[in-house]
Order: C-alpha cells, then structure tokens, then sequence
C-alpha cells in the first residue's frame, strides 16, 4: 500500500523511530514549559555569572579609586615617606602602639609600622627595615596589601635612585634586568571559583534541556491514556522509546549550545578594563571544547531521565524526580572549586562528573589528556547504552504499561 | 502470510487463553474465532476478562497458555506482524495529543503504520468523511468533548486499512448519536470483510450490531452462537432474560 511498509528490518526499524522523534520534537516545540526549560534554565547560569562578576570588579575598581586608607604607627619618625605616601593617594591614619595586638583583635586589616632604628639606617643608607602587617583574605583585604606594598617599593627605588644620583652614578647601572611581568600563571582561586559555575552550568542544561520532553514523552504518555494506542501501533517498543530518546537528547544538545552561546555573550558584555579582580577569559576555542566535552553528558542525562520517568505514575512525581536528577552531578562537581580531587581515572569514568573534572582543568588553562577525555565520553555513551537497555526491557513488562 | 491461510480460516482466532494476575485468575481457557466479515460481540459483565482477552489479541499481554492468532500470527511472537493486521481500540484510555491537531494526531499513526505521503494523506480524508470529522480536523484536540477524542481515536485506529478490528467498549459514556454512528462504522467495516470483534457489558449494545455472541464470565466463556441460538438454549423468549439466565445472575449486566 506504501513505501514505508515495504522497508525491510533496519530501514522500517529507522522509519518507525524517526517519525516518533519528529513527532515528539514538534509536539513539544508547541509546548511553553519545554521551551521555557530548554532556553531559559541556561541562561540563568551566564546571568548569575555576569551579576557577580560585576559586582567584584565593581568593587575592586571602587577600592583602586578611592584613597587608602593607612594606619601607620611611627609615622613622625618618617616623614618624607608619610609625604610620599600622601601624594599618592594614602590617608595615613594614627596607627597603633601595638600593631600586632591590634590586627589579632581584628580592629584593623592593615598596618604600617616604622620602627624606632628608622632615620638612623636610612641616614646611614642601611636597608631601613619596615614593616606592613596585615590580616585577611578578602579581595579587598589583598587589594589594599597589594597598593600599599607597591607604593612603598616605589618610594624605596625612588630614593635608592637619588642616593647613586647624589654619589654620580646613573641609577639605570642597578637595573640589571627591565622586567616586564605577564601573569600566565594558573588562574586566581577565586577566579577559578567563580569559573566553575560553567561546568556546573552545562551539566544542568544537559539535563534540563529535555527535562520536559522526558516527562512528556513517558509519565505524560501513561497520564493522558495516549501509550496504550501508541503500543498498538505496528513499531517494536524499541522503535518507539529510541525515537522519544533521539528528540530528548537533541534538545539536551541545543541546551548546551545555547548555554555555551550565552556565555560566550556574557564575556563580550563584560567590561574588560580593570577587571583585574577578576581574570576571566573563555575563548572561543576553549568554549567549543567544552561544548564538545559536554555533549555525551546529554546522551548519559537523557537515558537516566527516561529510566527515572518510566517508574514513575504521574507527569507531577516525574516532574518532582527529574528536576532533582540534575543537582547531585551538579554539586558533586562543583565542589572542585574548592578542593579539586585528584582527577584519577576512576573518577573521570563518572559520566556527568568526569568531564566536570576536566572541564575544570581545562578552565584552569592546563592541557588534558586525550586518553582521559574518551575515557570520559566512552563511561557516558556505554551506560547511556545499558540504561536504555533496561528502559527498554522495563516497556516490554506489562507492569511497566499497564501501572496507574 | 500463505502461512495464515493455511493454519486457519478465521482471521482472529483465540484458542484456550488463561491468564493470571497474582491469585486472580482473569481467564481460565477462553476460546473464540472472528471469521472475515462478521461481527463478534463479547459480553459479560465487568471483570469477565473481555478486557484481558482483548489485549491479549492486540499484544499487550501474553496468555499463560493458549494462543491467539491473527491472520495466522501468533499475538505473543510476531507483534509487529500482528498488529499491521489489527485495528484496536483500547477501553478508555484513548487519550489525544493535546496540541497536535486532529489531523496530526491521525498522521503520527499512519506513518507509524507504514503509511506515507499522498497514501497517507487520502486515507485520512477518507476516515474524516466517514466520520464526519471535517469541522474538527485542523483543530488541537485539546478541549475535544467525548464524542470527538472518540472519533479521532477511532480513525488513527483505523489508518491502516486493518483486515481485523478490534474495538474494546467502544460505546462507553458516548450519547445515542455517537453510538449510531459508530454502529454504522463497524457495519460498513464488516461489508468490507473485515473481521470485528467487539466487546461491551451492555447486553442492547451486543444485539444490536452482532451476528454472533460470545458471553464470558470469570473468564470463561458461557454461552456462544447466535442471538437466536442463546434464547432457544435458555429457554427464555426475552434475550435479556436468556442473558442472565446464562450468567446465573443479573450482576454487572445493564
């Protein structure tokens, strides 16, 4: 009667899962919260980035512009140096008889010290010993360390210059080497933090992407009574679950790309000048590395989400499960911001996980290993593979189909 | 399929299904045949196992033993073969997709059914003219009043043009105007020769449309024949009457 009827096995097995994936794709495209899930969960995690970002460097910009304010004990004994300090931007306060005292109780985060010996070896043009006490690991705590450590360099150079001027040398002889820094270091830890809300991010839309369609496409089937005929139609149930699976996974990609995509716009917003409390740059390159890194999450993701749907009765429990699922691989990863483990090849054969790990290393601007990434993408497809097995097996149950 | 011609003459044919869930034992050796253009009706209470037969036929369940053929193919083996031969209908849960239109909905299971393009699209104008589906066809079905959901449901069960229709309690909960026009649905698909087998609990429902009856009753058949042929055997004039005399008791029947 047709020519679809007339395929043989493998091509009439291909019609039958296709249509179900092109039906199931455009069913849910009519759907507001699928769209809802698959556009607007992944951008959240860019706009959260960008709000903290800004608010960072924001800060820090703040703090470089406004003047510093230094405590400074003994400051009578140096003058010349309270004057330098004055002219670039310091508000030398009253400092404390006993620094040390002071910053353990917490009432200052920073302290100059000038001791009694200071004219003295500075008159005889012995290095004058002095001392800048400090408390505190905050951005701001370390920004205002970092300004008052090079403007007190500064004042050491400039006078060391004038005391070889005075002697009639050039006091270019001193500078051996004109160095230039270029930081290529591994990145901040805070920066580093902050970046692994990527990872995060990208496992989350692997999941949410087709969070919807999952529900649609098992509990929902059951609810609405549309699984029974569905059943009775001529496709083997392998046919029909793959074909569901297909139209799963492809929104699962487009949510990573999209993710991947808002990222990369959130970082051309960003202002770049002075964000040096923040050292954020994801390249296009490193992006679609990380697009690729994440891509067979959405197979592993996808599979799980469809075991977890068909033991569940109603689009509700399913919708109560499914939107857990993605938070365990997410925080498990996410705890590497703070202490990154040892990225053995037990824990990257941890599909969802793994490629955290290497997500967060490739974020870090090491290289990986080639072995570890299909390590990592051969664990995701392998029990993407087994979990359908059993999806499947589980439909051919007469449980499975006729469970309220 | 020579191979059907040769095992058997009806084109669905039951033989001696039981099946268990549990303790309950829905059938207990049921056994019945629907030869090429003729209606079958299947009465018996709720809880006869008319349900449990039906999915047995359509591949839903597997008998614990027995077997029931289709056009010679065994229901439990050869699924896929079974069911391009069969057009069933389930009891109640006949849900729609909400937001495909009645025409997509009929589509989806067309080209699941092996139906492609203009074959696909002209079978579908067909089944919506002998529905009188044309006012709701380009309509999401969501919001469908019982009546329509039933016809769509009916068409996609009947996209493929199936040799053997099986239509489980089609009637239920539908207004006297529907119900007409559904009796003269499986009236036309008997002229076609197409095999029909039709279950309900209402006995008026049974009389109306079929040639023979098959009454079942924890899981057992009961009765067979001809509408004439259980009167006479009953004793009694009124069919009703016979009905319940051949259950032992009026529960369940309406």
């Amino acid at each position: 009667m047709s020519e679809a009827r007339e395929l043989s096995g493998g091509g009439r097995w291909r019609h039958w899962a296709s249509t179900v994936a092109r039906k199931e794709i455009i069913d849910n495209l009519r759907d507001r919260r699928t769209l809802l899930s698959a556009l607007l969960v992944p951008l959240m995690a860019p706009m959260v980035m960008l709000l903290m970002m800004s608010f960072i460097s924001k800060g820090a910009q703040e703090r470089l512009e406004k003047p510093l304010e230094l405590a400074i004990s003994g400051a009578e004994r140096a003058p010349n140096l309270v004057d330098f300090l004055r002219r670039h931007g310091v508000e030398p306060q009253p400092g404390p008889e006993d620094p040390r005292a002071a910053l353990e109780a917490e009432e200052l985060a920073l302290v100059l010290s000038i001791p009694q010996d200071y004219q003295e070896r500075l008159a005889a043009a012995r290095p004058a010993t002095v001392e800048l006490l400090s408390r505190g690991g905050e951005p701001s705590a370390r920004i205002d360390r970092r300004r008052a450590t090079s403007l007190l360099e500064g004042y050491s150079r400039q006078v060391g210059a004038l005391r070889l001027i005075a002697r009639g040398v050039d006091p270019g002889v001193t500078e051996a080497l004109a160095v230039r820094v270029l930081d290529l270091s591994p990145r901040d830890s805070s920066d580093f933090q902050l970046l692994m809300i990527v990872p995060f991010a990208l496992v989350f839309a692997a999941f949410v992407g087709g969070l919807y369609l999952v529900i649609d496409a098992i509990a929902g089937e059951r609810e609405r009574g549309s699984l029974e005929p569905l059943l009775l139609t001529a496709p083997a149930r392998s046919a029909l679950l793959i074909g569901k699976y297909a139209a799963v996974v492809l929104f699962g990609c487009f949510s990573i790309a999209f993710t991947a995509v808002a990222f990369a716009a959130m970082l051309k917003l960003m202002p770049s000048g002075g964000a040096f409390a923040v050292n954020i740059d994801l390249d296009p390159k490193t992006l679609a590395s990380l697009v690729l890194l994440f891509l067979p999450t959405v197979f592993f993701a996808s599979a799980l989400q469809m075991l977890v749907a068909t033991f569940t009765r109603s689009f509700k429990e399913a919708q109560t499960y499914l939107s857990l699922l993605p938070l365990l691989p997410g925080f498990a990863g996410f705890l590497q911001a703070f202490s990154p483990p040892e990225p053995v090849l037990w824990r990257l054969a941890i599909p969802a996980y793994g490629e955290q790990l290497l997500c967060g290393r490739l974020l870090q601007g090491e290289s990986i290993a080639i072995t570890d990434v299909l390590v990592n993408v051969t664990s995701n497809f392998v029990v993407a593979g087994l979990l359908l097995v059993v999806v499947v097996k589980l439909f051919e149950r007469e449980r499975t189909v006729f469970a309220r | 399929m020579t191979q059907g011609a040769i095992r058997c003459v009806a084109m669905i044919e039951i033989e001696e299904l039981t099946k268990s869930f549990g303790e309950v034992k829905a059938l207990d050796g049921v056994s019945l045949s629907v030869p090429d253009g003729r209606i079958v009706g299947l009465l018996g209470p709720n809880g006869a196992g008319k349900t449990t037969a039906l999915r047995i036929v359509c591949t839903l369940l597997s008998p614990d033993s027995g077997q029931a053929l289709i056009d010679g193919f065994d229901s439990s083996r050869d699924g896929v073969e079974v069911r391009q031969r069969l057009g069933a209908l389930p009891a109640e849960r006949r849900g729609l997709y909400p937001r495909l239109t009645a025409r997509e909905n009929i589509r989806y299971f067309g080209r699941l059914q092996g139906l492609l393009g203009e074959a696909l699209e002209a079978r579908i104008e067909e089944l919506m003219q002998l529905l009188d589906m044309a006012e709701i066809a380009d309509r999401r079905t969501e919001g469908f009043s019982t009546g329509q959901q039933l016809k769509v449901a009916i068409a996609r069960a009947l996209i493929h043009d199936p040799r053997n229709v099986l239509f489980d309690e089609p009637t239920n909960g539908l207004d006297v105007m529907t119900t007409r026009a559904l009796r003269d649905v499986l009236r036309r698909l008997r002229d076609d020769g197409r095999a029909v087998l039709f279950s309900s609990h209402v006995m008026q429902e049974v009389a109306a449309l079929c040639e023979d009856i098959v009454v079942v009753d924890h899981g057992r058949v009961v009765a067979s024949g001809t509408p004439e042929e259980i009167r006479e055997r009953s004793g009694e004039e009124d069919l009703e009457e016979a009905f319940i005399q051949v259950l032992g008791s009026a529960e369940g029947l309406a």
